[in-house]
């Protein structure tokens, strides 16, 4: 059965069975209009070519189902056996038609539409998925805000694109994609995520093919991922395809930092803002947490200015940059009372350590810039101090190395950025360069491991070497060498 | 929601104008123009488009573009096989038939010109990367740099070349990469233009620089790149005519931004907006420009870690100290050239002399802005717009040869501003003529660069001529490996 032609013949099942289908149709309405006119012959040669008609959908779908690619599974052989009664029922009914009597066909053809049912639906599961009739149906289920990414996104998106050939039913190519075993183990041509080969990974790899690619998936005539799936897909891999936890950009947004009690700014503080030439924006869209930068007036933004500036927004500042502005101390308490502020620079301002110890205990701050600004060894308990902090940069702040290790050992949780990067190690340094055949004639200084040219046969002459995998290989003359990397393969065997 | 876009939205605004105007007279008028432009009405839209489309990992980008396109095989990436293959024919294997300049396409003879330039391998956060003796300033800061040795790009000549690179289409006509950030964004800086030029004049092979490439083709004139001009006066046109006082500069803005209201009250042409606006930045950056470019409050240290031409305006290491400080006062885009890298003959006396000139500064700008915490939220991208051939342009000696154009492969790199750093990316192969593994086209770039700035690329967009133009087209993929 595995002669091509054969195989070509059990394709064509899915087309073939349409036709004793439309036939059945024109049955029923014949039947339907048998009370008004002789339908006797209608009857007869319809009732005869319905079960040509399905003899020839069984035969080829049971080449399709025995085809040497196929797997075995239970839904199969459910499909195949209904397939073959019906098959036989439109055969008792064609020689039912052919009584006077119409009672014992009708009978018969009720029996072949109880049958017609069953097994277009168990057909139907097999290349469309389970499910696929009533999904329209169902409620979509938002993805939660926590917990985790492949189950809530990733498994719903593959069961509907991807299991019909991939999950419990059939296995196509031996890969299953409903499990996280299956996705793990790949299929008969290897992983389908990442790899040390391939790091995107050959399911990414096919779903962003070209639809008429044939390595595309899903098949062309099949169901197609939404934009949004792939994107959905692409961040999940993207993020090393964790099985467990969320991914960024997959789930509904994690409720945003500052949950939805923080109320969207006063446009009259907005406004003022926009006066004075400072800039504030959205942290995102929507987002009443705003970024503001005081770069354009640093050099005349005085404490009190800010003060008068900033105190209308001080739930929703989250970023605040100051820098190069001459605020001092007595800004701090401020600062410290806007709960949702993450990232403040300081940088190039006058405030001390003392003035820092205002902010202890902030609940939110994890980012500060206070470079150059003239903060003494007095700031290292008061960044201590700070509970969110994870990244500081204090380059030329004034803290001593000593009082720079003692917040080390207490807060080994803060990336101290204190001093200016340091040079990458050099790790190796090539030999002196020699480039092909000096004028003076020092030749380049390469022994080659082999005796005769792999190309030509004749004897090798130094001045006509390469490094090849590693080794210095010579050829007779010039020309050799460029044979040879046409095909490096072709002379492979030649080498010692 | 642009509401250049919208005529409905221009309407209301003719209403406001000119019912103002009617009843308390047009000085009402310009104030509302006034709150309008500079920004109460825009508060809090980050630029025309609205502003990030999520949130974003960079804030500035400076884009050091090296004109004339520099050798990746005498810089970046490295191919010591190649030493022993000098003067050797180019197989046509690798060649396969490409198309060539008219500068080479006569010669008969493609002899292979390995680097004769030294490399090293400097530490980073896989095993190193290899770099050349002629950067070593820029290698000691490996660790933080993300090397892309696979960048392709289509134009093989410098103009459509750079038109490629700076706007994503290789006719002129469409806005530079700046003009489109500085939309997409705003200003975080009312005092200065939110896209910076900045013009070093190298000492190799010149190529025209149009100052088309840093137009605003069809998105509204402001968003143009300003350029910063060595010397006494950085910005032309800036200072008051001799014998013109502060005070009457003043009257004549606010009695040409009057007659403009009434204009554009009268055609809702949005250009007559863009004008005003510009005048009346012009007339705060009398103020901002002399502190911006005077570098007097820089220390000493500072001034040495750029090296000895920082004195020397317009030099690259000025206009890198300047590109810093523009960055610290929150210009969005700063677009430094650096000309002269178009070596066609002579290729290790120009390329030697030429990052002589870029080596230590652009060094010092990474490390400046590393320990400043600067390069958290600024992006730094050096690029030429191509590459440049192995084979020798001209003849060939062991210590003297050239390059043309190669569009096929070259390397670029980037830092901060959420870029992986200490990685390279891509691969070429022996040759350094073709690319061996994940290829990064133009519009790829781009697309990265715009998400990590908040911006997706898809939706970035200006209607003109009846559709959608984007700086992509209709291309680009977010090449997430180069991401933190």
């Amino acid at each position: 059965m595995s002669e091509p032609w054969v195989q070509v013949l059990g394709r064509l099942h899915p087309l073939l069975l349409h036709l004793p289908l439309g036939l059945l149709a024109a049955l029923v309405a014949v039947e339907l209009l048998a009370r008004r006119r002789d339908v006797t012959d209608a009857r007869r040669l319809l009732s005869a070519l319905t079960a040509a008609a399905a003899l020839l959908a069984a035969g080829t779908g049971w080449l399709l189902g025995h085809a040497p690619d196929r797997v075995e599974t239970e839904l199969v052989e459910r499909h195949e056996q209904l397939g073959l009664f019906l098959a036989g029922a439109c055969l008792l009914a064609a020689l039912l038609a052919r009584r006077a009597r119409p009672g014992a066909y009708r009978v018969a053809l009720l029996g072949v539409l109880a049958l017609a049912v069953p097994t277009g639906h168990l057909g139907a599961t097999l290349t469309h998925g389970a499910d696929f009739l009533l999904e329209p149906l169902r409620a979509p289920t938002a993805p939660p805000a926590g917990g985790d990414a492949y189950a809530a996104v990733v498994a719903p998106l593959l069961a509907a694109r991807c299991s019909a050939c991939h999950g419990a039913e059939r296995q196509k190519s031996d890969l299953r994609l409903d499990s996280p075993e299956g996705l793990r183990a790949g299929g008969k041509h290897g992983p389908v995520l990442a790899s040390g080969a391939a790091p995107e990974g050959e399911l990414l790899r096919r779903v962003r093919l070209p639809v008429d690619d044939e390595d595309h998936m899903p098949p062309e005539g099949k169901s197609q991922l939404l934009a949004a799936e792939l994107a959905a897909l692409e961040a999940w891999i993207g993020a090393g395809a964790p099985f467990a936890g969320p991914v960024a950009g997959l789930m509904a947004p994690a409720a945003p930092p500052a949950p939805t009690a923080v109320p969207h700014a006063d446009p009259a503080a907005l406004a003022a803002l926009a006066e004075a030439l400072v800039h504030a924006e959205p942290l995102e869209p929507g987002s009443p947490l705003l970024w503001v930068d005081t770069a354009a007036i640093a050099a005349t933004l005085d404490d009190a200015r800010a003060r008068a500036l900033l105190e209308p927004l001080h739930e929703q500042l989250a970023d605040l940059s100051l820098a190069r502005a001459p605020v001092g101390d007595a800004l701090m308490p401020l600062l410290a009372a806007m709960p949702n502020i993450e990232r403040l620079d300081l940088s190039r301002t006058r405030v001390t350590g003392a003035g820092l110890a205002a902010l202890s205990g902030h609940a939110r701050l994890s980012e500060l810039r206070a470079v150059r600004a003239p903060l003494g060894d007095a700031a290292a308990d008061a960044l201590a101090a700070l509970p969110a902090l994870r990244r500081a940069h204090v380059w030329e702040a004034g803290l001593s190395p000593e009082a720079l290790a003692r917040l080390a050992a207490a807060r080994p949780d803060i990336e101290l950025l204190a001093r200016s990067p340091a040079d990458a190690e050099i790790l190796e340094v090539e030999p002196p360069v020699v480039v092909g055949s000096d004028p003076a004639g020092a030749a380049p200084t390469l022994a080659p491991a082999n005796a005769t040219c792999p190309v030509s046969g004749n004897p090798v002459d130094p001045a006509f070497a390469i490094v090849f995998e590693g080794r210095v290989i010579g050829f007779c003359c010039q020309k050799c060498p460029v044979t040879f990397w046409e095909d490096p393969a072709a002379f492979r065997a030649r080498l010692p | 929601m642009d509401t250049r876009r919208a005529p409905g939205l221009d309407l209301t605004r003719r209403r406001f104008l000119s019912g103002a105007a009617g009843t308390a007279g047009a000085a009402l008028g310009v104030a509302a123009l006034h709150g309008l432009l500079g920004g109460a009405a825009r508060a809090l839209d980050g630029g025309p488009t609205g502003g990030v489309h999520f949130r974003p990992r960079a804030r500035r980008v400076i884009y050091l573009h090296m004109e004339g396109a520099p050798s990746h095989l005498d810089l970046y990436d490295w191919k010591p096989s190649l030493r022993a293959r000098f003067d050797q024919e180019l197989p046509e294997s690798v060649r396969q038939g490409q198309r060539l300049t008219g500068m080479t396409s006569g010669q008969t003879r493609f002899p292979v010109a390995p680097s004769i330039f030294r490399f090293s391998r400097h530490a980073n956060a896989q095993d190193g990367v290899w770099l050349s003796e002629l950067i070593p300033h820029t290698a000691a800061m490996a660790g933080k740099l993300c090397f892309v040795h696979s960048m392709h790009t289509e134009a093989i000549n410098h103009e459509p070349g750079i038109t490629f690179f700076q706007t994503g289409h290789q006719q002129p006509g469409r806005p530079s990469f700046g003009s489109w950030i500085s939309y997409g964004l705003g200003n975080a800086n009312a005092n200065l233009p939110a896209f910076a030029v900045l013009i070093t004049q190298g000492t190799g092979n010149m190529q025209a620089l149009s100052a088309r490439f840093w137009g605003s083709g069809f998105l509204p004139s402001e968003h143009q790149g300003c350029q910063f001009r060595a010397g006494e006066n950085p910005v032309l046109f800036l200072r008051d005519p001799a014998g013109v006082r502060p005070q009457d500069r003043r009257r004549l803005l606010d009695l040409s931004a009057r007659l403009n209201a009434e204009e554009h009250a009268r055609t809702l042409d949005p250009e007559i907006l863009a004008r005003v606006s510009q005048f009346e930045m012009a007339h705060r950056m009398q103020m901002s420009v002399p502190e911006l470019t005077d570098f007097s409050d820089e220390d000493a240290e500072t001034l040495a870690l750029y090296g000895p031409d920082v004195g020397k305006p317009g030099s690259f290491a000025a206009n890198c100290l300047l590109a810093r400080r523009l960055c610290e006062r929150g210009v969005r885009f700063v677009q430094l050239y650096m000309r002269g890298w178009d070596a066609h003959n002579n290729l290790p006396g120009e390329i030697r002399s030429q990052c002589l000139a870029v080596d230590q500064p652009q060094a010092a700008l990474v490390r400046d802005l590393a320990r400043r915490g600067l390069l958290d939220d600024t992006l730094v991208l050096w690029a030429g717009e191509f590459g440049r051939t192995v084979y020798s342009q001209g003849d060939l000696s062991a210590t003297n040869y050239g390059r043309d154009h190669h569009p096929r492969c070259f390397s670029i790199w980037m830092a901060g501003g959420g870029v992986r750093p200490g990685i390279s990316y891509g691969r070429t192969d022996d040759y350094g003529y073709n690319i061996a593994e994940n290829p990064v086209s133009v519009h790829d770039l781009h697309a990265t660069l715009l998400h990590l700035l908040g911006l997706d690329h898809t939706r970035l967009t200006w209607r003109h001529q009846g559709r959608d133009f984007r700086l992509t087209d209709v291309f680009g993929e977010v090449r997430r490996e180069l991401l933190a």
